[in-house]
């Protein structure tokens, strides 16, 4: 409390007594309506569901070199999240700035970035219910143009969830984190970057025995069968291995190279990390991550790979590169890879190319699997690009997609067209065996009309099986869906923007059908309300590999408004 | 009991306070003093692009659609106008974890425009960015004269009026112009100024 008062009285000081400039961002939105639950079942059940979000990021310049950056919430409830109603938690993020040519100092919410992210990358996402930071004080200086020096210190508790289809975080980490690093850099050997960081967490037995019943990760897998030796539940481990909560401290080492080589651009990343299992000894875990860009035949071709070898590690302040393609298509972000940022091993490649500066040609294959542990049979690259032999490949959860785009501009530049294919093929184990085979052909139309005013159109298709075995992997059921999903907007010159929508699902001959119209008016070029009514399917929504799922909406209104001011 | 009261009250009488304050007080906003990095690596200063005339800037990332619908007609603008002083540049506010593949695309439509990087947002946040395509327009000063959230095909008319205006001479402005621009110039004091300055 002491602190954001001094957050807010510097920002008043300001106001008064210095050179001032400030702009602010509101953005409300409200819903009500009904919320579809259960909807994986076959018995979906609706539950009364409405929520007021309002944030107000205030930015404020006390001359050349002061910042404060302000994020008031009043939210009752949020989308995702706790609701934050009273004044004392008004406040939900802040930090003050200090910038000058050799030095930049932070204090507050800290918000960072180092090498890749196989460290420590803390950022907030509002969308997901994502926030990762630490409070405290970061600074970076420059001893020379090439050189510069940085450190942290800070402390924060990371909130998240269990499962994505949970609308509030339910678990809670303690964290504090001492960071230091040197970038180094020129043009004959390319740039260096070294850090250290060394991270205490704090596990409640609460927070111990949920993860030890979850088996699907290594780390409460391992709790598992340590707990099995001795014969007791989950329950009983905290009080057994250890006492109670647990400390679990981590040392770790990044070092990361990028270098520019005529028409490659190569991109280096290894984490040698030193961490504490839970109620257990020291073990070594390690992450790599490698970028390599070049040119060919006119054609960019980007190459990515990950091995990330942390199997027991909670992961809080790292945010490693994913290394697959997050969608932009409403069918297909339906059907996401699930990464496991303990244990995952993959490749992506990523084609690009213009032809005669009218068409857009885009490639991508992303594929991964886990790492080879215990007496698991050892599989091939090609065994995950072809995704057979299933039976033999389910312990290493692969995933393989491909997806396949032409964009461009024809008819005098008036239309707008996109088209693509995506194939998406996961095989995991949740209690049984599970197949997951996807086919989704996403197409959007754009027609410019007279005097600025437009047409756009979404048309999507998508073909899903889910195939179910049992334990002897004998097929025990087999569930396919068609979606179809549309979506029509009138623009009229860009000041207000009709939209309907029309979302389906066939399921083993039943059809279920959302529609819903929005109306977008656009006040001024910096304001605009935007009302909804009708029906939204609920779907997963992800960024950076971390996903939540939004619900599914009946019957109900939504606004959203946001201005600058 | 009486603590928790006290902060209550500091509390709503401080932020009773500080809103109507600050947007009575905040003067006009300018881009900060900020260096970024090209897609080359290379640190650029951001005031360099708007010291011969007006500047538009836009942040976009790679998901973002109408971001890459709305760059290839800034680009036009870019090409049609740099010759009278404007400048168009590009923030990419992806992360540097997906920079490989912004060169990539930036590569291969061959834009006409500088393309600098704000990987953790910073610029974007501070000049009150909440969602893409986000465009800004400064003056010569590196004053913000206005700012557009959104796009639409089409949208690209009412930012080239903009543009036109800024480039006009400036005894044919109005005295202030740090108000909703398409809403207070009539469309025949945008044209008038474009038609002396090509002639």
């Amino acid at each position: 409390m002491k602190t954001q008062m001094a957050i807010i009285m510097a920002q008043i000081f300001g106001i008064l007594f210095s050179q001032l400039e400030m702009n602010y961002s509101y953005e409300m939105k409200y819903g009500d309506g009904k919320e579809v639950r259960g909807q994986a079942s076959n018995n979906p059940y609706t539950t009364d569901y409405s929520y007021f979000e309002n944030l107000l990021d205030i930015n404020t310049y006390l001359g050349n070199n002061i910042y404060i950056y302000t994020q008031l919430e009043y939210s009752n409830p949020p989308l995702y999240g706790y609701s934050r109603t009273g004044i004392d938690s008004i406040l939900s993020t802040y930090y003050v700035e200090y910038s000058n040519d050799k030095l930049n100092m932070k204090l507050g919410d800290i918000y960072e970035l180092y090498g890749r992210g196989l460290s420590f990358y803390t950022m907030q996402d509002q969308v997901i219910d994502y926030n990762n930071s630490l409070k405290g004080l970061s600074f970076n200086y420059f001893i020379r143009n090439n050189l510069k020096i940085s450190g942290l210190i800070g402390n924060g508790e990371y909130a998240f969830r269990s499962s994505p289809t949970n609308r509030k975080t339910d678990y809670k980490l303690g964290t504090n984190a001492l960071f230091g690093s040197i970038d180094y850099e020129n043009q004959w050997s390319g740039f260096f970057h070294y850090s250290y960081l060394k991270q205490e967490s704090f596990l409640s037995s609460d927070l111990i025995t949920r993860i030890c019943s979850e088996e699907y990760y290594e780390v409460g897998k391992e709790l598992n069968i340590r707990a099995d030796i001795d014969a007791l539940s989950c329950t009983q481990i905290p009080d057994t291995l250890g006492t109670d909560s647990d400390n679990i401290s981590s040392k770790n080492h990044n070092f990361s190279w990028n270098y520019v080589m005529g028409p490659f651009d190569i991109h280096m990343d290894k984490s040698w990390i030193y961490y504490d299992k839970i109620h257990g000894n020291e073990v070594f875990g390690s992450r790599f991550y490698t970028s390599l860009y070049t040119e060919l035949f006119e054609t960019g071709i980007t190459y990515e790979y990950k091995n990330y070898y942390t199997p027991y590690l909670i992961k809080s302040l790292s945010n490693p590169p994913i290394v697959y393609r997050e969608g932009s298509s409403i069918l297909a972000s339906r059907s996401v890879h699930s990464i496991n940022f303990g244990n995952e091993i993959g490749h992506q490649i990523d084609l690009n190319r213009n032809i005669n500066g009218k068409l857009n040609i885009f490639a991508n294959l992303s594929l991964s699997h886990r790492h080879q542990m215990g007496d698991m049979e050892p599989i091939g690259l090609l065994d995950i690009l072809s995704m057979k032999d299933e039976n033999e490949m389910y312990e290493y959860y692969p995933f393989r997609q491909i997806y396949l785009e032409i964009n461009g501009w024809a008819l005098s530049e008036r239309l707008y067209y996109k088209a693509g294919m995506d194939r998406f093929i996961e095989f995991t184990v949740l209690n049984d065996s599970k197949n997951t085979y996807v086919t989704t052909i996403p197409t959007q139309w754009v027609w410019k009309l007279t005097d600025g005013n437009s047409l756009t159109m979404y048309l999507e298709t998508q073909e899903k099986t889910v195939k179910q075995l049992s334990s002897n992997f004998t097929l025990s059921y087999e569930t396919k869906y068609i979606n179809n999903y549309s979506s029509i907007s009138y623009s009229h010159l860009g000041k207000w923007i009709v939209t309907g929508y029309y979302d389906q699902e066939v399921k083993d001959s039943k059809t279920n059908t959302w529609l819903g119209a929005d109306l977008s008016y656009k006040i001024s070029s910096e304001t605009q309300v935007s009302l909804f009514y009708g029906s939204q399917k609920g779907g997963l929504v992800c960024a950076n590999g971390i996903c939540a799922e939004q619900p599914g909406f009946e019957d109900g209104v939504k606004i959203t408004f946001r201005s600058l001011f | 009991m009486i603590n928790c009261k006290i902060n209550i009250l500091n509390n709503s009488i401080v932020f009773g306070l500080l809103f109507p304050l600050s947007v009575l007080w905040a003067g006009s906003n300018h881009l900060p003093n900020i260096k970024l990095k090209d897609l080359n690596n290379q640190k650029q200063q951001l005031s360099r692009y708007h010291s011969d005339g007006p500047l538009l800037l836009n942040f976009w990332n790679l998901a973002c659609e109408p971001c890459k619908k709305e760059m290839k007609e800034l680009d036009k603008l870019n090409i049609k106008y740099s010759d009278q002083g404007f400048k168009y540049v590009s923030i990419n506010i992806d992360s540097p974890r997906s920079m490989s593949k912004v060169k990539s695309y930036v590569n291969s439509q061959k834009f006409s425009f500088t393309v600098l990087s704000d990987p953790r947002a910073e610029l974007f946040r501070k000049m009150g960015g909440k969602v893409m395509p986000f465009v800004i327009i400064t003056d010569s000063t590196g004053a913000v004269i206005n700012r557009h959230v959104g796009y639409n095909p089409g949208d690209e008319k009412k930012l080239e009026k903009e543009i036109l205006y800024l480039l006009s001479p400036s005894e044919l402005k109005m005295d202030t112009i740090h108000v909703e621009l398409e809403e207070s110039i009539p469309d025949t004091a945008l044209v008038k100024p474009f038609e002396s300055t090509t002639e």
